[in-house]
């Protein structure tokens, strides 16, 4: 594994619609009206429906841990959002390895994460940092 | 331009004393395979998600939930389910003092510190406090930065996650 500063991982990237926000609405009860309903979208001043917050941090951990593999562990992970995620976009959660230290057991490696749509809309930033074991 | 000097705080003193409150506590019901399997179908949809989260291609060791996994989740033991308040003043209702006469609530980020895995069979305990309220001066006048720290372990006591939540009044 390249752990070179700058170094991007694997992007993890789906096309998003009701598909996949009624199914996350299914695991987390989150059935809000403007996550299933264009009608309530527009009223929420969104072109239709749009996807949840919290898929945006599950995608950005599915990327980190389909890079990490089973010899890493997330410590911690901070997400701020900037954008929804419109209806039938395409979302690519996104990182690149921002510093890499030594510690207790192996490698701090530090992440600055993203997820952005095929539009070029930045959705949410983040960060985490993941102990790979030696 | 805002001047700091003089600009309106939304922080009172009955708020300020608030600061550390206990906001509440919850335990979720066991954390179930079927849980675990279904939150990880939905997240990887819709491709298959990693058999570690369905057992599809090893033995019958407890399955290991998704970090991101909630336990709470539709029902939690000794709660009745309730509509959320989405109100701009929900941190005040919940604490039963006056709320800053703000209209408007954005959500200014979390973040997480992971402890150990939660794990099928874990039951989830989770206490929530009142962090601190900060503020700044933006371009539209005086910003409320509320912020909430909810810590999780697990039924030995062990530190799951704290999260600490942000949200920004105005």
């Amino acid at each position: 594994m390249d752990l070179s500063v700058g170094t991007q991982l694997p992007p993890f990237v789906r096309e998003t619609g009701l598909e996949n926000w009624n199914r996350f609405a299914a695991v987390m009860d989150e059935f809000v009206p403007h996550h299933m309903d264009d009608e309530a979208g527009k009223k929420s001043g969104m072109p239709g429906a749009f996807g949840m917050g919290n898929l945006q941090s599950s995608y950005m951990h599915n990327l980190i841990r389909d890079w990490m593999g089973e010899n890493g562990r997330i410590k911690n992970f901070t997400i701020q959002w900037q954008n929804v995620n419109l209806k039938d976009t395409i979302v690519s959660a996104k990182g690149r390895i921002s510093s890499v230290e030594e510690a207790d057991g192996g490698k701090l490696v530090s992440l600055d994460l993203w997820t952005e749509d095929n539009n070029d809309r930045m959705l949410a930033t983040g960060t985490a940092k993941v102990l790979l074991a030696a | 331009m805002s001047d700091a000097s003089t600009a309106t705080s939304y922080i009172t003193d009955e708020m300020r004393a608030a600061i550390g409150r206990e906001l509440g506590t919850r335990s979720s019901y066991p954390i179930s395979a079927s849980d675990i399997r279904k939150w990880a179908i939905a997240v990887y949809f819709p491709e298959s998600p990693p058999d570690k989260y369905t057992g599809a291609g090893g033995p019958d060791a407890p399955l290991t939930a998704p970090e991101e996994f909630n336990p709470f989740a539709w029902a939690s033991p000794g709660k009745k389910p309730k509509k959320p308040d989405v109100s701009a003043a929900f941190l005040e209702n919940q604490l039963g003092i006056t709320p800053p006469a703000t209209k408007t609530i954005l959500n200014g980020g979390t973040v997480v510190e992971y402890g150990v895995p939660m794990m099928e069979g874990d039951v989830i305990t989770a206490t929530n406090r009142l962090d601190n309220y900060t503020e700044k001066q933006g371009k539209r006048g005086t910003l409320l930065f509320s912020s909430t720290k909810d810590e999780w372990t697990n039924q030995r006591g062990e530190m799951v996650k704290r999260t600490t939540s942000t949200v920004i009044r105005l």
